[in-house]
């Protein structure tokens, strides 16, 4: 009959549809492209299972996007809560946990309180030269002290004081994809966040991740050095990402919690490598405002970080673990120790 | 004319399979990494085909879209969606346009066109988002994979297309099958 | 059996594969080739496609392109470390003569699988 014919294609052709869906959640390999956290990101994963994780991934990667930006749900609630506690998920309170514990490593050189003098410059808006007294306000609100931390609640001493998750946000995502990849059985992964890369197991063919640092004085895409890694993070901090000119100077984004300005030490760029990403997108913030010598000697005395700090003077200066890996691909710096 | 039960569980249906299809595609694709993100052949142009010479325009945009919406939440996730699903409007467009107009094609012209213009719109995607101009050339190359792919889904179309619409009790207003 | 392709088809397949053919030869120029970046004191001031075998000079300096690769042919510096460097093809390599603080980088397809910046 014509009608059991009917039934029959349907069945089949819903047959079909979910065989082959399911087969889509075991692909081998996978690539995406997501627009978030202000910049692309990519992923290319192998091994496991593919769909699925990068699914989840990209879906993460809105998600965060939208919870922890500067003008964001999560940072406005704190801010109008001060100085009363305000609740906090858990995966938030963790984040800003982690923000404090960097400001406490890095003595204040990383502080995720500098929200008042981000806002005050508005590099990412329209951004403008503020006077002396704006800055001095500002700053009176900057200190990583100020912020506590309960559980899952978390106050802000003053009025005013907001807080900047940027400087970590990337690194914590990345983070999270990691836990992902490895929920989902993924045997190696390459993520990069708008320039922060995760290098998850090693490469498909088995040999270590090769990855570039930017040359800081050269086009985006452009290395001066490549190192190889497997299972690390490799983030990089540098004047070069944002930056305006007003009255014949240049002012970049990564300010100084101490005086409210843009740090200006000689330095171009800091690259930090690190199993745990939101410690390296910190720390790359961090060594930049200490500058050569603090930064190095910290970076030095941390076990399982590495860092490669650019300067002005085209030398690269290296910690002692990066010795034998490191190598330079652009002949015009030169390496010092 | 059809009711209005019918009428949503034929959409259902057409929906499923041309979801499965986009699906085992991007499946395929993932094993051939393009520098161009969520470009793809095209075989779910069968089904926007189909709607387009049985159903309406509106019925066909309306299908391709929530195809795509569909075959990125369970496959590559919203990255995948804002790529693919400018290009599968376009090229559904584009096919109506051709079956109006250019009336000489067959079914596997008007399919070719359909395969083209979704991987340049892809293609311009994909520069729009990156800012990275050099992935024009990857259009010239795409076009070539859209004018086979699009010739080979058509012909697969005309084979299809009536089984199709004989299993879901379908009569088709337009002659799908230009005779010479 | 009718007619699965008809004329108008091929017409149209034949005339997309030629639009993409002449599409990838014009823009060759610019997409896929390698190119060699000069600067002078930091800023890039010329854009030199490898492909095309050719001697020019910046600044007083003269650099040479030749299959594939790009040297400083003649400089008056007077080290002349540059000149002695020879040819650069590998993309990513650069050299620098620094007394006339110009510099040569090679670009093309990175070597490393992504960039950290």
């Amino acid at each position: 009959m014509a009608t059991d014919y009917n039934k029959c294609m349907k069945k089949i052709m819903l047959a079909l549809g979910l065989v082959i869906l399911a087969l889509a959640a075991c692909a081998p390999a996978g690539t995406s492209a997501t627009y978030a956290l202000g910049t692309v990101c990519s992923q290319q994963v192998y091994g496991g299972d593919c769909g699925a994780a990068i699914a989840e991934v990209d879906a993460m990667l809105l998600r965060i996007t939208g919870e922890y930006a500067i003008n964001g749900a999560l940072t406005g609630k704190i801010s109008s809560a001060a100085p009363n506690p305000a609740e906090l998920t858990d995966e938030a309170a963790a984040l800003i946990g982690a923000s404090l514990d960097m400001a406490a490593l890095t003595g204040g050189a990383f502080d995720p309180t500098i929200g008042p003098v981000s806002v005050l410059w508005d590099i990412t808006g329209n951004p403008k030269v503020p006077s002396r007294t704006d800055v001095q306000k500002a700053l009176e609100l900057v200190d990583y002290n100020n912020v506590r931390i309960d559980g899952n609640t978390v106050s802000l001493a003053k009025k005013g004081m907001i807080l900047d998750l940027g400087g970590i946000a990337k690194g914590y995502a990345a983070d999270i994809a990691a836990e992902i990849y490895k929920k989902h059985g993924i045997k190696s992964a390459l993520l990069n966040l708008g320039g922060n890369i995760y290098a998850f197991g090693a490469r498909k063919d088995g040999k270590d991740w090769r990855i570039g640092i930017r040359d800081p004085k050269g086009q985006p895409g452009e290395h001066a050095a490549a190192v190889a890694v497997s299972d690390k993070s490799v983030v990089t901090s540098g004047g070069y990402e944002r930056f305006f000119e007003s009255g014949g100077q240049t002012y970049h984004h990564i300010f100084d919690p101490y005086t409210g300005y843009p740090a200006q030490n000689g330095l171009l760029a800091v690259t930090v490598i690190c199993k745990n990403s939101t410690m390296a997108d910190a720390l790359s913030t961090a060594f930049f405002v200490m500058g050569l010598d603090d930064g190095l000697t910290l970076a030095n005395r941390l076990d399982a970080v590495e860092a490669v700090f650019f300067t002005d003077q085209k030398e690269v200066y290296i910690t002692d673990g990066l010795k034998e890996s490191i190598e330079i691909t652009n002949e015009t710096y030169t390496i010092k120790s | 004319m059809r009711n209005s039960a019918k009428r949503a569980a034929v959409f259902g249906a057409l929906l499923a399979l041309s979801a499965a299809l986009a699906v085992a595609e991007s499946m395929i694709g993932a094993l051939f990494p393009v520098p161009v993100p969520g470009v793809k052949l095209g075989i779910a142009n069968i089904v926007s085909l189909f709607l387009l010479c049985c159903f309406s325009l509106s019925s066909a945009l309306t299908i391709s879209f929530l195809r795509t919406l569909l075959a990125s939440l369970f496959f590559g996730g919203l990255g995948m969606f804002v790529y693919s699903a400018p290009g599968a409007l376009l090229s559904t467009l584009a096919m109506y346009i051709a079956l109006r107009r250019l009336k000489s094609l067959s079914i596997a012209g008007v399919s070719m066109i359909g395969a083209c213009v979704h991987n340049i719109a892809q293609v311009c995607v994909a520069v729009l988002i990156t800012g990275e101009t050099g992935l024009f050339f990857y259009g010239f190359v795409l076009l070539i994979a859209g004018a086979v792919s699009g010739a080979v889904t058509g012909i697969a179309a005309r084979v299809t297309m009536p089984r199709i619409a004989a299993a879901l009790n379908v009569r088709c207003k337009i002659s799908m099958f230009k005779e010479v | 059996m009718k007619h699965i392709l008809l004329k108008a088809d091929i017409i149209l397949f034949l005339c997309i594969i030629a639009a993409a053919v002449i599409g990838m030869i014009l823009f060759l120029g610019g997409g896929d080739a390698k190119t060699a970046l000069i600067r002078k004191d930091g800023n890039i001031v010329r854009r030199v496609n490898l492909d095309t075998d050719q001697t020019f000079s910046v600044d007083g300096v003269l650099f040479e392109v030749r299959g594939g690769a790009i040297r400083f042919k003649e400089s008056n510096c007077p080290g002349q470390e540059c000149v002695h460097a020879g040819f650069f093809k590998r993309p990513g390599s650069s050299m620098a003569c620094l007394p006339n603080r110009i510099s040569v980088t090679v670009l093309g397809q990175s070597e490393v699988d992504a960039v950290a910046e």
